[in-house]
C-alpha cells in the first residue's frame, strides 16, 4: 500500500518527463545528405583519396577514414605519418556534419578548419599550402577540375570546400533503427526494440540523443567511476560531484555520435576495447554509476547494432570485425 | 585661348562638385541594411528559441539537444552578418566602419560567446540530472528491501520520494535537507547485499540530484536573464540610429545635387538665349553688308552703263555735229548719219545684253546631247573668229547628254572664246575640249563646288596673256572688264556664270598672267534618252524642199545657213546683199515659201525688206535673224509681215521648229 504510494508520488514528480517521453522520441532518423554540387563533391572524393595531400605522398584522408569499411581506420590510434601512434582514435568521417563540434575535444566548429589542421598537422599530413598547390597544380586533371568549377587554379579555399563539400556527402540513412523510427515494421528485432527501452530507461539517451545519437554536447568522461584508472589502482575515488566540477577541462570531451557504432571498433578515445559489449559496461559504470546486467547489456548492442546505415546503398561494414 | 583654359578650368571643377555631391548623396546600400535587419530579427527569434528549448530540456519537455544547437547555430549566423553592420558605405566605394556600431557589435559577440558557454555546461548538467532523475524513478519503481524491514524501508521510500517532490519544486528550500536526511536513515536500515549495492547507485544519485538540480537552475536562470537579447537590442537601436543620420545625410546632399543641377539647367537656358540674342545681331550685319554689297554692284552696273553709253553718246553727237556742218557733202552726211546708226544700234546691243543678264525667267529647259551642239557652235566660231586664230577641238563626249538650253550653252561657249580671242590679241591657240567625268567626292572649284556625280566638261584655254588673282576674283562681276573702252561690254563672263549657274554647274578657271587661261565648266550629265527623243523630234521636223530665201550680208554665214537649211531638206536661195534679195524676189514671189533674213545689214535692213516683200506678197512668212534684238526692239513687225524673231547664231534645232511653225 504505502509502495504503491510511493511509486505514484515518485510518477507524479517525473511525470512531464515520462509522458513526453512517450510523445517525442529523444532521437530522429537521418536525412539524406542535401542537395550538394555534384562536381564538387566528385573533386572532394578525388583530393579525399589522393596522397598527394600529405608529404612525400604517404597518407591520403581515406588511409585512416576507410570508406569501404566504417569511414575509420580500425586501429586503436591511428599511426601518423611518422610511423608513430597519434594520440587519439580516429573518429569515423561518416555522418560528420551532423556533429556541432569535431574531433574527440570538439576543438574545431567547422570541417573547413578541421580539415586544414589535419592537412598541416607535423604528425599527420605534415604539408604546406605552398606544396600541396603546387602539387595539385602539376596534375592537369586537377587544373582543369579547378577551372571548371571554381574559375582558377587549386587554392587554399577551393582545396578546403572540395573536401568539406564531400564530406558532408557522407551521410548514412536507411539505417534499420531509421526505418523503425520512421514506422516500418519488422525493421529490427523485438530483441533490438528491448535493447532500445533499456537504452533510455538506463538513461544512455541522456546524451546520446538527437539525429547523430549524440554530438551535440560535451560531457565530463568518468561522473561516477574513473575510467582511466587502472583495475588494480585500490584509493578512494574521487565522488562524482567533484569529478563534475575539478577536473571536468580535462576530461571533457564531446560525446560522439552512436551512428554506425557497430562497425566503428575500436572504441573510446585511446580504443581500449574492441568490444562493443564492453563498451557498453564501461560507459554505464563511469557515466551512469550502474553495473549492467549482461543479459540487458547484450539487448543494448542488438539495439546498437541496427544504428549501422548505408552508404551508396551499400550497409557498412567493419572488415576488421568479421575476421575477429 | 585664356578664354579657353577658363572654360575648362570651371567645367573641371563643376565636374568635381558634382562628383562630390553624387558621392555623399549616395543611399546606405539597401541590400545590406535588409541584411542587417533580418540579421538582427534572426538574432533575436534564435535566442528567443534557444530560451524556450532551454526551459522545455529542463522540464523534460524535449530530450535533445539538436535544437538548441540550431539555434546557436542560427544566433552565429546573425552574427557573422551583424558584423558588417558598422560598415556604413558613404559614396562609391568608400566605406566608413562606425565605432560606436562596432562596439555594439563586439558586446553581442561577447553576450553570445558567454551564451554558448552557458549552454554548454547546461547540456552537460542537464544530460546528468536528467539520467539521474530518470534512474531514481527507475530504482523507485524496481527495488525493494527483501527483509522484516520492508514496511519500514517501503514508507522511508515514501518519504524521500516526498521530500524529493518537495525539492525539485524548490530547490533552495528546507527539502533539501529532508532529502539528506531521507537518504541517510535508509542507509541506516539493515538490508541484503544487493539490496545495499542498488541503494547505494540511488544515493549517489540521489545526492548528485541535490548537488546538480540547482546549477541546472541556476544556468537556466542566467541562459533567461539572456544577455544576447538585451545586446541585439542596443546594437538595433545604435545601428538605426546610426543609419537613420546616414539617410539623412544623403538626403540632404540629394537635396543639394538637384539644386545644382537646377541653377545649370537655367544658366544653359541663359546660354542659349544669349547665343540666339548674338545669331540675330550676326545675321542683321550679314544681311547688311549683302545690301552694301548689292549696292556696290549696282553701282558698278550703273557706271558700266554710264560708260558705255558715254562713248555712245560721244560718237552719235560728234557725226551729228559733223552732219549738220554745212560744209558736208550729202555723202559725206550718209556716212555720218551710217555712223549714229552704227552707234545707236551698238548701244541697242548694249541694252539687249544688260536685259539678257538681268532676265529673271527660266529658259525652257530639255535633254539634248552635247556634242552635237557645241560642234554646231564651233562651226560658227570657225567663220567669225579671226583667221589668225589657231581653233583646236577634241571632242570626247558623243554620248553625253544634259538638261538645258542648247542656245544658251552655245552663248558659253562663244562668249569663252570671245574672251580667250582677247586674251590672245587673236594670234594665239585656243583649245575647246568637251569630255565626262565622274566625281567621286565633294570638289572644290574657284567658282563654285562639286558633289559627287557625273558631269559633262567643257573646257576653253588660251595661251593668252593670262590674269592675276585679283582680275581672277572679279572677272564674274558685271560691267568689270579689261577691255579697252568700248571693246567690251563687261557682260560676257557674268552671263556665262549666269547661264552656268542656271544650268545647275559650276566653273574653274586657272589662270596665271602669262601662262594663259584656263576655262572648265562642269555641267550635271543625265541618262534621259527618253526625254531628248521626244525633244529632237519636235526639233528636227525635216522640210520637204520647201525653197527658203536666205539674206544675210556675211557671206560665209549664208554659205553655212544654206549647208544647214538643205540638211534640213529645204531648198536655199541665199542672198549676201538685200537688194539683190529683193531683185530676185520680184521677179518670182511665188517661188519661195519663206523668208529668212538678218536685221542689220548695210544697204536695207531685214525689216525693211521684210516690209517690201510683204507689200508684194502678203502670206509670205518672214522669220527675222538677229545678233541682238529682242523682240521689242524690233519696230514694225507686223507691218512688215514678220512672223518670229529668232536670235543668231543658228541653230539648226531652232531653225527646223521655227521654219515647222510656219510653213505648215
Amino acid at each position: 500500500m504505502v509502495r504503491i504510494l510511493a511509486v505514484i508520488l515518485i510518477w507524479f514528480v517525473f511525470r512531464s518527463a515520462a509522458a513526453v517521453s512517450a510523445a517525442v522520441e529523444p532521437v530522429a532518423p537521418l536525412e539524406p545528405a542535401a542537395q550538394l554540387d555534384a562536381a564538387k563533391v566528385h573533386l572532394g572524393r578525388k583530393l579525399f583519396h589522393d596522397p598527394r595531400l600529405s608529404r612525400d605522398n604517404r597518407l591520403s584522408c581515406a588511409t585512416c577514414h576507410d570508406l569501404r569499411a566504417g569511414g575509420d581506420d580500425g586501429r586503436a590510434k591511428s599511426i601518423g605519418i611518422d610511423g608513430e601512434p597519434l594520440e587519439f582514435n580516429a573518429p569515423t568521417v561518416f555522418n560528420v556534419s551532423g556533429n556541432f563540434r569535431l574531433n574527440w575535444r570538439g576543438n574545431f566548429r567547422s570541417l573547413e578548419e578541421q580539415n586544414e589542421s589535419v592537412l598541416l598537422n607535423a604528425r599527420i599530413m605534415n604539408t604546406t599550402w605552398r606544396e600541396l598547390l603546387s602539387k595539385l597544380g602539376d596534375v592537369p586533371d586537377y587544373r582543369e577540375d579547378f577551372r571548371a568549377i571554381y574559375g582558377g587554379s587549386p587554392a587554399r579555399f577551393s582545396v578546403l570546400d572540395a573536401l568539406a563539400t564531400f564530406e558532408r556527402a557522407l551521410i548514412t540513412p536507411n539505417s534499420g533503427f531509421d526505418r523503425h523510427l520512421r514506422g516500418e515494421a519488422g525493421a529490427i528485432s523485438p530483441a533490438a526494440e528491448q535493447g532500445y527501452q533499456l537504452f533510455k530507461s538506463y538513461g544512455c539517451v541522456a546524451c546520446h540523443q538527437g539525429t547523430n545519437f549524440g554530438g551535440n554536447l560535451f560531457q565530463p568522461f568518468g561522473i561516477f567511476d574513473d575510467p582511466f584508472r587502472e583495475p588494480a589502482d585500490g584509493h578512494a575515488a574521487p565522488s562524482p560531484l567533484e569529478r563534475l566540477s575539478g577536473e571536468a577541462g580535462r576530461r571533457l570531451f564531446r560525446v560522439p555520435s552512436l551512428r554506425n557504432v557497430a562497425v566503428t571498433a575500436p572504441y573510446f578515445h585511446n580504443g581500449r576495447t574492441n568490444s562493443l559489449a564492453e563498451a557498453v559496461e564501461i560507459m554505464a559504470r563511469s557515466q551512469l554509476g550502474r553495473t549492467l546486467p549482461k543479459h540487458d547489456v547484450r539487448l543494448i548492442v542488438q539495439f546498437l547494432q541496427t544504428l549501422t546505415g548505408e552508404y551508396e546503398g551499400r550497409l557498412l561494414s567493419d572488415p576488421d570485425r568479421h575476421q575477429q | 585661348m585664356t578664354a579657353l583654359r577658363t572654360l575648362g578650368l570651371i567645367a573641371a571643377a563643376l565636374m568635381l562638385l558634382l562628383t562630390y555631391l553624387l558621392v555623399r548623396s549616395t543611399s546606405p546600400d539597401a541590400a545590406r541594411h535588409q541584411r542587417v535587419l533580418d540579421a538582427l530579427s534572426a538574432a533575436t527569434l534564435n535566442e528567443a528559441a534557444l530560451q524556450r528549448d532551454v526551459l522545455q530540456a529542463r522540464a523534460g519537455l524535449i530530450r535533445n539537444y539538436d535544437p538548441l544547437v540550431r539555434s546557436v547555430e542560427g544566433l552565429r549566423g546573425a552574427l557573422a552578418d551583424l558584423r558588417m553592420a558598422g560598415w556604413t558605405t558613404r559614396g562609391i566605394a568608400q566605406a566608413v566602419i562606425d565605432p560606436d556600431v562596432e562596439r555594439h557589435v563586439a558586446r553581442l559577440a561577447a553576450a553570445i560567446e558567454e551564451q554558448e558557454a552557458l549552454l554548454e555546461q547546461f547540456k552537460s548538467r542537464n544530460a546528468i540530472l536528467q539520467n539521474s532523475l530518470i534512474f531514481f524513478l527507475h530504482v523507485s519503481q524496481q527495488s525493494r528491501p527483501l527483509n522484516e524491514n520492508e514496511d519500514a524501508a517501503a514508507i522511508e521510500m515514501g518519504t524521500l520520494a516526498n521530500a524529493m517532490l518537495r525539492f525539485t519544486a524548490d530547490p533552495r528550500g528546507e527539502a533539501s535537507a529532508d532529502v539528506a536526511a531521507s537518504l541517510d536513515r535508509l542507509a541506516q536500515l539493515p538490508a541484503q547485499e544487493d539490496w545495499r549495492q542498488s541503494f547505494g547507485t540511488l544515493d549517489v544519485h540521489g545526492r548528485l540530484i541535490m548537488a546538480v538540480l540547482p546549477v541546472v537552475d541556476d544556468l537556466v536562470a542566467h541562459l533567461l536573464a539572456a544577455p544576447p537579447s538585451e545586446r541585439t537590442k542596443e546594437l538595433q537601436q545604435v545601428y538605426l540610429d546610426v543609419h537613420g543620420r546616414a539617410v539623412a545625410q544623403a538626403n540632404a546632399f540629394r537635396t543639394l545635387l538637384y539644386a545644382a543641377a537646377i541653377l545649370l539647367a537655367g544658366y544653359v537656358a541663359f546660354l542659349f538665349v544669349r547665343l540666339q540674342a548674338n545669331a540675330r545681331a550676326l545675321q542683321d550685319r550679314e544681311a547688311r553688308l549683302h545690301q552694301a554689297q548689292k549696292l556696290e554692284a549696282v553701282g558698278t552696273l550703273a557706271g558700266g552703263i554710264a560708260h558705255e553709253f558715254n562713248n555712245i553718246l560721244g560718237a552719235i553727237l560728234g557725226h551729228a555735229e559733223m552732219a549738220l556742218s554745212p560744209r558736208a557733202g550729202a555723202a559725206a552726211v550718209r556716212r555720218h548719219v551710217e555712223q549714229i546708226m552704227t552707234a545707236g544700234q551698238r548701244a541697242r546691243g548694249v541694252v539687249d545684253q544688260v536685259l539678257t543678264f538681268s532676265r529673271r525667267s527660266e529658259p525652257r529647259h530639255h535633254p539634248f546631247a552635247v556634242q552635237a551642239v557645241a560642234a554646231e557652235a564651233i562651226d560658227l566660231l570657225r567663220v567669225s573668229l579671226p583667221a589668225t586664230l589657231d581653233l583646236r577641238m577634241t571632242l570626247r563626249a558623243p554620248d553625253a547628254r544634259m538638261r538645258g538650253d542648247p542656245a544658251q550653252l552655245q552663248q558659253v561657249l562663244m562668249n569663252l572664246c570671245a574672251n580667250a580671242t582677247h586674251a590672245t590679241e587673236g594670234r594665239g591657240t585656243v583649245d575647246i575640249a568637251l569630255d565626262t567625268v565622274a566625281v567621286a567626292s565633294d570638289r572644290a572649284l574657284s567658282h563654285g563646288s562639286l558633289s559627287p556625280g557625273r558631269y559633262v566638261r567643257l573646257s576653253v584655254a588660251d595661251n593668252g596673256h593670262g590674269m592675276d588673282a585679283p582680275t581672277l576674283q572679279r572677272i564674274f562681276e558685271p560691267f568689270f572688264t579689261t577691255k579697252e573702252a568700248g571693246r567690251g561690254t563687261g557682260l560676257g563672263l557674268p552671263t556665262v556664270h549666269g547661264v552656268v549657274a542656271a544650268h545647275h554647274g559650276a566653273i574653274d578657271v586657272q589662270s596665271a598672267p602669262g601662262a594663259g587661261t584656263r576655262f572648265e565648266i562642269y555641267f550635271p550629265q543625265i541618262d534621259d534618252r527618253a526625254g531628248e527623243e521626244g525633244a529632237r523630234d519636235a526639233a528636227l521636223r525635216r522640210g520637204e524642199g520647201e525653197t527658203i530665201l536666205l539674206v544675210d550680208d556675211e557671206r560665209d554665214l549664208v554659205r553655212l545657213g544654206e549647208e544647214m537649211l538643205a540638211e534640213l531638206g529645204f531648198e536655199p536661195v541665199g542672198f549676201d546683199d538685200s537688194t539683190l534679195a529683193l531683185a530676185a524676189f520680184r521677179v518670182d514671189p511665188q517661188r519661195f515659201d519663206l523668208v529668212l533674213t538678218d536685221e542689220v545689214m548695210p544697204t536695207m535692213t531685214g525689216t525693211e525688206l521684210a516690209a517690201a516683200m510683204h507689200r508684194l506678197r502678203p502670206d509670205l512668212p518672214v522669220v527675222l535673224m538677229t545678233g541682238y534684238a529682242g523682240p521689242a526692239q524690233i519696230d514694225h513687225v507686223d507691218d512688215a509681215g514678220i512672223r518670229e524673231v529668232i536670235r543668231k547664231p543658228l541653230l539648226s534645232a531652232n531653225v527646223a521648229a521655227c521654219l515647222a511653225r510656219h510653213l505648215h
